[in-house]
């Protein structure tokens, strides 16, 4: 079936209201757009996570955002790509290396979860070993009190774990500091659970060398 | 401001504030497409799976009636998924749509709203638009651009790169009988892009 092209006046119509915008699309479109400007079309993993944290960090309001993966030859997660630190506490985070019973020792790192496979860690619960207080933005606020029970304070921090398989972390993203000083809406955890479940699939199929 | 907060007192307000008692549609629809997407990798047909829930989702979010989802196999495509076309779903089923067919399709006279999505109105829609619109003297000439006749269709190209057609979605005859507003194409434009990496054709089978 070959159809005759469009009135202008219809073409006109449907350019007009599909061009229109909702309130809070902004962040799904570039997510798109970034998946077909990186993902499908054929740029390294280095270029893409490097281009990944860059639009976590400019659309979803973090001031610090990092990607954690798993070293496949040693199985520590070590930080490979992070936006938002200073270079000195950038310099100590990527020194830390976490073992798998590390990544889920409610001692050690208590934390809540909030969504399907993100956890909230709580200032107030001191959610680092000793030492790691230098990989903080300003260590000196890490006693800070929260002033209202929507604060996201320095020391809070959430982790969007990324599945190779659903007992089987390939890594996370870890993000702190909202530009709001606020929590971040239940909006954004979904929107980032979305990204992580895709980026993970991207991630397993770029080991295996499938495009 | 409030009195110190106890650890305890923060940890079940986050919990409660991050719960899904209050959830809007947008977040809904974000939950139904990880739940799609992520699979089990116990499950012996995933790519199966995955296929119905994404016509679910598109079924119960967007209100579409007939929706068919065409994946790559072979030199041609295949129908993985098929709801509401019932007079000719069967004939889609067993159907093998060659590469120059979908070219075709791409380049058929239409709206692309975005790389991806192309709006195909029928010649008879179109027609019987001008006649509604003769027949009406409320219409003061203006045409009537907003209703989707059951000809008229809805393709969402999952293209890995420009040129690779991995397959597409589908869609026609809406509950509202009502073009899909840009928040839906949007989002079905987001659901086609983020298939991508989770279909294979075979080859490529994790």
């Amino acid at each position: 079936m070959i159809n005759s092209p469009l009135s202008l006046e219809h073409l006109q119509y449907l350019r007009e209201k599909y061009s229109s915008r909702q309130e809070g699309e902004e962040a799904t479109e570039a997510f798109d757009d970034f998946i077909v400007n990186y993902t499908t079309s054929g740029a390294n993993i280095d270029t893409t996570l490097k281009a990944l944290i860059r639009f976590i960090h400019r659309f979803f309001g973090f001031e610090y955002v990092a990607i954690a993966l798993r070293n496949e030859k040693d199985g520590l997660y070590r930080y490979v790509y992070s936006i938002g630190l200073p270079a000195e506490a950038d310099s100590s985070y990527k020194k830390i290396a976490y073992s798998s019973s590390d990544l889920f020792d409610d001692a050690t790192f208590p934390s809540v979860k909030i969504c399907r496979f993100s956890r909230f860690y709580i200032a107030e619960k001191k959610p680092y070993k000793p030492g790691e207080e230098s990989s903080y933005t300003r260590p000196n606020l890490l006693t800070l009190t929260r002033g209202h029970i929507d604060d996201m304070i320095e020391g809070d921090y959430i982790d969007i774990y990324l599945h190779k398989s659903p007992n089987d972390v390939m890594g996370y993203f870890e993000l702190a500091g909202t530009r709001s000083g606020k929590l971040p809406e239940k909006g954004t955890i979904k929107k980032l659970e979305l990204i992580a479940v895709f980026i993970s699939r991207y991630l397993q199929n770029e080991h295996r060398g499938v495009r | 401001m409030t009195d110190a907060f106890d650890a305890d007192k923060i940890a079940k307000a986050i919990s409660e504030r991050y719960s899904n008692v209050t959830i809007s549609e947008d977040d809904r629809i974000s939950d139904a497409i990880v739940v799609a997407l992520e699979g089990k990798d116990s499950h012996h047909n995933r790519q199966g799976v995955m296929l119905e829930n994404i016509v679910m989702i598109i079924h119960r979010f967007f209100n579409f009636k007939k929706i068919a989802i065409a994946i790559r196999a072979g030199d041609g495509y295949e129908y993985g998924k098929i709801v509401g076309f019932v007079k000719d779903g069967q004939a889609l089923k067993i159907s093998h749509q060659s590469l120059e067919r979908i070219k075709e399709i791409q380049t058929e006279a239409g709206y692309c709203s975005k790389a991806n999505i192309r709006i195909i109105i029928s010649n008879e829609n179109e027609k019987n638009r001008r006649n509604d619109c003769a027949q009406d003297e409320h219409a003061n000439g203006d045409l009537d651009f907003e209703n989707m006749s059951d000809d008229d269709m809805i393709y969402v190209f999952i293209l890995a790169g420009h040129k690779d057609i991995k397959g597409w979605i589908e869609l026609a005859s809406p509950r509202d009988g009502k073009l899909p507003s840009s928040h839906t194409l949007h989002w079905i434009s987001l659901i086609g892009d983020m298939m991508v990496p989770f279909i294979h054709s075979g080859t490529d089978a994790p």
